[in-house]
């Protein structure tokens, strides 16, 4: 492959020069907002620990984060430039579910420059010198797959060698997601924060806070009993067609489930991922599920070698189903084997800005901050 | 009398410099700690306004003249995962050139009249070490400004290699008409300070700290 170093440069090319030309640069070093470049952080002697500020907690973040620090005077007095903006965090922090037992100083670095990638690529890490965001979340809620014991660990929901997991460290499904809408597919990249962000879109992303249970950007009800309706799930619906589920298309049983008998995506489906199942399924994972219990036989497990046929061993809903299967064919005895997905580990690059990147064989290349 | 003319001569030196640039004199800032100074932190009785760093006869080799013993601290460095001078905060230099000369006030263990060829200065109000405050550092340095660590060609492009809070050129910072580097590239306190004027508050060479600071940053 004699041309692979060339095309290599083009894409390495490509990485550099598309954040300067593109997406926004960190505010933190815009000129008109930051009229004095060091000095509203900064000071020669500051607190222990700290790069020299005024405090290292993150009371000292929110003092500029915070919409009372919009006002010309406030800015004035915060030595911040009149084009200053700063989102609004200290709201976010009052909401139901917030991030608040972390420090800002450990998801953000305030020097990093923000790196804008669009839909279907991995987003850069708000932190130095982690690369991608997921290595920065995993580095408190997981262990990268190395702790197979602790069911808290997500990123062994997410390693590549599960028969299904949403595409946050490796993308390529070889079975394909027929419900995926445009433009995701089967080989997109996902991230933590496209689904843990701020519930309102008009206010900053990121998981800050939410009026959503586990902090999720949209509606998702993970009880029972709920009616059915675009916003319901209107998490899962922001990526997966609401037609393409409630017409069974992948799951000849999808709106018996969800519409009839109100049983929540959350009741069948682990969203990180399963360790043990096809299509996200929970029932075969070692640690308890949401409400469904085993069948009259004492199993609790999902057998499925392929969409559109399976069978389940569980009670849910008063239903003993010992096994009840569905789709064409046998009730497929044998364990899903997990076969590794195509591309796997191939797309953990930051997005092409003008052409489509090449098929990298190193997984772990950073889409680097633009050089100031 | 040999005495107050040696420090006549000594204060002449000193002075004259400043005067010749029209800058402020070192008798109206807080570092007269003679009884003339203007601060709070000053001598009972001591007039001669040198004598707490300086002496003509019978000084210390750290610095020209030098009349105050080092303090005995050990020191918690600043250090960060950016910072590329040395690997960790307990690999960090301990204050050496000049730095330690001010830390012989201002990390608060040694009395502030503790001079070398004088004697024990009395101070007013019963002061004798640096009173609490922002002047007072202690022994704990990790949130100031690392200091004493040599900054080289290497430096500088180690750190930029890393694309944002890039540094200046070794040749830059050298040339810099705003801060000072040692002798020996060191980063010290006298890089942002001189003791000896006040123009701008806190001893700082610029009138702007954002200067200061994009002296050797940009």
């Amino acid at each position: 492959m004699p041309k692979l170093p060339f095309l290599r440069l083009l894409a390495a090319l490509a990485l550099f020069a598309a954040p300067a030309a593109a997406g926004p640069t960190n505010a933190h070093f815009d000129p008109t907002k930051f009229v004095k470049p060091c000095s509203p952080c900064h000071r020669g002697h500051g607190a222990p620990g700290t790069p020299r500020l005024a405090g290292g907690t993150t009371e000292f973040c929110l003092k500029c984060h915070e919409t009372a620090s919009r006002s010309a005077p406030r800015k004035a007095a915060l030595g911040l430039g009149g084009a200053a903006n700063p989102q609004d965090i200290r709201t976010e922090f009052t909401k139901p579910v917030t991030h608040s037992r972390a420090t800002c100083f450990e998801c953000h670095s305030a020097h990093v420059q923000k790196v804008v990638v669009p839909a279907g690529f991995q987003a850069a890490s708000p932190k130095r010198p982690l690369r991608f965001e997921v290595d920065l979340c995993l580095s408190c809620h997981g262990t990268r797959g190395l702790q197979g014991a602790d069911p808290h660990d997500l990123s062994k929901l997410f390693v590549a060698s599960n028969p299904s997991y949403h595409p946050i460290l490796a993308g390529g499904h070889p079975a394909g997601v027929p419900s995926l809408l445009a433009p995701y597919t089967a080989a997109s990249l996902m991230n933590c924060t496209d689904c843990h962000t701020n519930d309102d879109p008009s206010g900053p992303r990121g998981p800050h806070g939410s009026r959503v249970l586990k902090l999720l950007g949209r509606n998702y009800s993970l009880v029972d009993g709920q009616v059915e309706s675009a916003s319901t799930y209107a998490l899962c619906y922001g990526c997966h067609s609401r037609d393409s589920i409630l017409s069974d298309v992948s799951f000849s049983l999808h709106r018996k489930h969800v519409v009839d008998v109100k049983a929540s995506c959350a009741t069948c489906h682990n969203p990180h991922g399963a360790t043990a199942a096809r299509a996200l399924i929970r029932f075969n994972e070692p640690f308890p599920t949401s409400g469904v219990t085993a069948s009259s036989s004492g199993r609790l497990e999902f057998i499925s070698t392929s969409p559109s046929r399976g069978t389940c061993y569980l009670t849910c809903h008063g239903k003993n189903h010992d096994p009840l299967t569905y789709g064409r064919g046998t009730t497929g005895a044998a364990r899903p084997v997990a076969t590794p997905p195509v591309g796997r580990g191939a797309q953990r690059v930051a997005a092409p800005q003008t052409a489509p990147l090449p098929q990298r064989q190193e997984p772990r290349k950073a889409p680097e901050p633009p050089k100031q | 009398m040999t005495r107050r003319l040696a420090t006549l001569v000594l204060a002449a030196a000193t002075l004259i410099p400043s005067a010749l640039y029209g800058q402020s004199s070192i008798r109206t800032t807080k570092h007269n700690l003679s009884i003339s100074g203007p601060g709070t932190v000053r001598a009972v009785s001591e007039t001669q306004i040198c004598v707490f760093c300086h002496t003509p006869h019978n000084s210390r080799t750290q610095a020209p003249l030098w009349n105050r013993n080092d303090s005995g601290g050990t020191y918690t460095m600043y250090w960060s995962a950016t910072m590329d001078a040395y690997v960790s905060a307990a690999a960090a230099p301990q204050p050496n050139g000049s730095s330690k000369l001010c830390l012989s006030c201002h990390d608060g263990t040694l009395a502030l009249g503790a001079t070398v060829a004088s004697g024990a200065i009395p101070m007013s109000g019963g002061i004798t070490t640096m009173p609490s405050g922002g002047a007072n550092f202690g022994l704990d340095l990790s949130g100031h400004h690392p200091v004493s660590f040599q900054v080289t060609d290497l430096l500088v492009s180690t750190n930029n290699s890393r694309g944002d809070t890039p540094l200046k050129s070794l040749a830059q910072m050298r040339a810099s008409p705003v801060i000072k580097l040692d002798v020996s590239d060191r980063v010290q306190c006298t890089s942002c300070h001189d003791a000896h004027k006040d123009a701008y508050g806190s001893f700082l060479r610029a009138p702007s700290t954002d200067t200061i600071c994009l002296s050797c940053h940009s």
